[in-house]
């Protein structure tokens, strides 16, 4: 389950003119970095356990 | 930026060395088991086993490692597509789309209040997600028949260049036309391309690559966004697609009731 604010307060912060943007771009980036990192590799595993799960190579591509 | 490849690499290495030293090992209690040669000819023999049995390995070794770096670079490439997708649609387009809403919700100072956020929202938004290194955006707001910078962020100083319908203004001419049609540029090179007319730099400038888009809603023309490099080759189709969502949000902040 996953459940948060559709807008975090960093963004608030950020167009409320509370925070510079470099500051909120670069904690962005950093942040959307770990996240798509967790993210396809979890992907790759879980295609690489199913590619090796398969009876039939030929099926699993 | 992505970490572990150096990690796994180095496992990797590390299992072909094994194979390599068990293989090797194997080899040598083979050889030895009858005892050492004793002619030339018998260490030519030996050498010659030797060889035959290090260039399949040496061959597979360079092929897994070669497959390893490849698998790792799709990978980063995979992750860095994935981030700015999330970057884009969660960090940049949720917030400011919440804040065009409120432009509609408000009226008299604080909804022109809010639709100048806007514009510094875009701007800054553009500059620090498209690829350029030191990447400058620039919103260039349509007033009487006029464009002037309204809105800017990153590198240097403030713009001054105004674009004018003048018979002598021909990049002015071309800005506004390109606004009026709806249009957008992107320029690679503005050194080295056959460039579209009117979208020479002006003497000085400190760009060599750009994308320019038209800012409207509806009929209403409303200005250009526009994004600019240093560095030539620095904005791909990824940016100018960013740069036109980029450029409708603005316009969806900007236009007035009917």
């Amino acid at each position: 389950m996953m459940r948060g604010q559709v807008l975090p307060e960093e963004a608030r912060a950020w167009t409320a003119g509370l925070l510079l943007a470099t500051d909120y771009f670069a904690h962005a980036r950093r942040e959307a970095v770990v996240k798509a990192s967790v993210a396809i590799r979890g992907r790759l595993h879980r295609a690489r356990r199913a590619a090796a799960s398969s009876p039939d190579p030929e099926t699993s591509r | 930026m992505v970490s572990n490849s150096a990690g796994g690499r180095s496992r990797l290495r590390a299992y072909l060395l094994a194979e390599a030293g068990a293989v090797g090992l194997g080899y040598g209690v083979a050889v030895l088991r009858d005892g050492a040669p004793v002619s030339g000819r018998g260490w030519a023999l030996v050498a010659a086993g030797a060889v035959a049995v290090a260039v399949p390995l040496w061959v597979k070794s360079r092929r897994e490692l070669r497959q390893e770096l490849e698998a790792r670079s799709a990978e980063t490439l995979a992750i860095e597509t994935d981030a700015k997708l999330r970057l884009v649609v969660g960090d940049v387009v949720t917030p400011i789309a919440e804040v065009v809403g409120r432009v509609h919700q408000a009226s008299g100072e604080e909804r022109e209040t809010l639709r100048g956020q806007v514009g510094q929202l875009v701007v800054e938004a553009a500059a620090s997600l498209c690829d350029g290194e030191r990447a400058r955006a620039v919103f260039w707001k349509l007033e009487r028949g006029e464009m002037r910078a309204a809105a800017w962020f990153g590198r240097g100083d403030a713009p001054t260049t105004v674009f004018t319908d003048d018979p002598d203004d021909r990049r002015g001419q071309e800005a506004l036309l390109l606004v009026r049609f709806h249009d957008y540029v992107l320029v690679d090179d503005v050194r080295a391309e056959e460039l579209p007319r009117g979208t020479e730099p002006r003497p000085g400038a400190t760009y060599r690559s750009f994308i320019s888009v038209s800012v409207f809603c509806g009929e209403q023309n409303l200005g250009m966004l526009s994004v600019d490099a240093p560095e030539p080759h620095a904005f791909d189709d990824t940016d100018l697609n960013v740069m036109r969502a980029m450029a409708q949000l603005l316009g969806a902040g900007l236009v007035d009731r009917r």
